[in-house]
């Protein structure tokens, strides 16, 4: 009969001795962990540079919604709404990288990845926030994303698997068929840590040096900065820009790990506030420095200039932070410094070739 | 700037709850009890809902998850498994709800041709348990319901929110696509 045979059938499936034992290990121990997702707000002074996140409670009720998806389907419900599961894993340096799910249109991609520990692994470098290094990419054979950017979404420690959006851009669009998705290294070990800085060195005269600035940028242009201050065009005798910034303490005194404030000061309306970052070739230290008034308001720089300095074969890394102020007492306005630290460089060959069957 | 390339990061704080600690040795023993007692139950429902080892292990574990929460004081033995049962269609109800599973069928059904995630039964078995997999969810329901754990019509109705006629019609239109799908099989039964 047939009762019987489905009686047949269904005896068979039961569920594994170790996940029974597993939950009466649980209810023994008398804790049973539920994970919240929570993004912790950051004060969003600037729009354009600065770091924004989410507060929110995102229960992840079962571990068949993957960590990911609850949280993309806050921030970009129309993205989780388009991603493709893909599921597709390697394994390189003992770390796993899996493409979770994509959204592809055009010659856009948005792409969903997870790192963590290969299971045989005895290692235990994936257990909360990693940096991707801008080592990514996505290429159909022919095209190859020329920009991108990365942002890390959560780490499961259920899952043990750090999750990440990355959004990668190419000049053409791209072919639906075979793609291939891979990095190049990852950084461990991130930390964070919120410091004062102690504005009390702050001098009011200083002597400036000319440096070939590898970046700057900030919320107001250049010409709200004094004259002294502009970036100096290139020469036919230097062809490379150059901008002027505080002679302070040399590159040969300063951490090559760490962090170092290496000169304040407070000339023309502007508080100048130089910190040497160490060499972060390896280990993107970087710091957001927030200066409060005598009320009370915070605010990020309003322009900021970086530069490298050489000592052997170490790189130095500085930058200088410009803040316009109408400044009486200095002793009326404090600083703090959000560090960013990370500890270790992981170089792999990630890389996961997957089919899409149409987008 | 070389931090300004990167975009916008999310800094994110785990908290963890915690269940009602037992208040006593018994307590513990409550639980487990009952764990043991339903966890067969609970997965062959499970799994005859959701199709996969790996989804049916997730709904089994949120299952006892809310039972141990919640610590619901039964009346009964009747009461126990109709409040598993109930919980267990609950869970896999909001399983299928999720956008994520509906775009993982395709990847499951290529994962099952592969036999990755197929449970490991004899021929026969395995054709029966194949053929419910491609019933409808409502099908499974009542098909597993009445043959596996043996309740009523009227019982299947209370626990599905449904008329006993509209089970009846899923039960006859769940046999006879049963039927074709197994053909020889259930030829037997047919009669």
């Amino acid at each position: 009969m047939f009762e019987n045979k489905y009686k047949k059938a269904y005896d068979a499936i039961v569920p594994s001795q170790e996940l029974v034992e597993k939950l009466i290990g649980q209810a023994r121990a008398g804790k049973l962990e539920r994970k919240k997702s929570r993004f912790v707000p950051k004060a969003a002074v600037a729009a354009a540079a600065v770091v924004v996140c989410l507060v929110t409670a995102v229960p992840v009720c079962a571990a068949h919604i993957p960590a990911f998806y609850r949280i993309v389907e806050y921030l970009s419900p129309a993205l989780a709404d388009h991603l493709v599961p893909v599921e597709k894993s390697c394994t390189s340096q003992g770390i796993t990288m899996q493409v979770e799910a994509i959204n592809l249109v055009e010659n856009e991609a948005q792409i969903i990845i997870s790192m963590q520990d290969a299971q045989d692994s005895t290692q235990d470098l994936i257990h909360g926030e990693i940096d991707l290094f801008d080592s990514y990419g996505l290429s159909d054979y022919v095209n190859d994303s020329v920009v991108g950017g990365c942002q890390f979404l959560t780490y499961d420690a259920v899952e043990g698997k750090a999750y990440f959006q990355v959004s990668v851009q190419s000049d053409h669009a791209y072919e639906a068929g075979k793609l291939k998705f891979w990095v190049n290294s990852v950084l461990c070990d991130k930390s964070e840590e919120t410091r004062d800085v102690d504005l009390s060195e702050t001098v009011y005269s200083a002597n400036t040096k000319q440096v070939k600035p590898s970046g700057s940028g900030g919320l107001i242009s250049e010409e709200m900065l004094p004259d002294s201050m502009w970036v100096l065009p290139a020469t036919d005798e230097n062809p490379i820009p150059e901008t002027n910034v505080l002679d302070g303490l040399a590159a040969a005194n300063c951490a090559a790990d760490d962090f170092t404030v290496t000169g304040m000061a407070y000339m023309e309306g502007v508080l100048r506030v130089q910190i040497c970052m160490g060499d972060t070739w390896k280990s993107d230290r970087h710091v957001e420095l927030f200066l409060r008034d005598p009320d009370g308001n915070e605010r990020y720089s309003d322009r900021s200039v970086s530069w490298h300095e050489e000592v052997g074969e170490t790189s130095y890394h500085f930058y200088e932070f410009w803040y316009i102020e109408d400044i009486e007492e200095i002793s009326d306005y404090s600083m703090y410094g959000i560090f960013h630290n990370a500890g270790q460089l992981i170089e792999g060959d990630w890389n996961v070739t997957f089919r899409l069957e149409s987008y | 700037m070389d931090s300004m390339r990167r975009e916008k990061r999310v800094k994110k704080m785990n908290t963890i709850n915690r269940m009602k600690k037992p208040q006593t040795q018994q307590t513990e023993t409550i639980y487990e009890e009952v764990i043991r007692r339903n966890s067969d139950m609970v997965y062959r429902l499970a799994y005859s809902l959701v199709k996969t080892r790996a989804d049916a292990d997730d709904i089994f574990q949120e299952v006892f998850l809310r039972y141990m929460q919640n610590a619901p004081a039964f009346q009964g033995a009747e009461h126990e498994k109709a409040w598993f049962l109930r919980v267990t269609m609950n869970c896999c109800k909001n399983f299928w709800k999720s956008p994520w599973t509906r775009r993982r069928v395709a990847l499951e059904r290529e994962e099952m041709e592969q036999g990755g995630l197929s449970c490991e039964l004899d021929d026969d078995s395995a054709a029966l348990v194949d053929a419910v997999k491609q019933l409808s969810k409502k099908y499974r329901i009542v098909i597993h319901l009445f043959y596996y754990e043996e309740l009523s019509i009227e019982e299947i109705a209370k626990l599905t929110n449904a008329k006993a006629s509209t089970v009846r019609t899923r039960l006859t239109r769940a046999r006879r696509q049963l039927r074709s799908l197994l053909k020889e099989e259930l030829r037997a039964f047919a009669e």
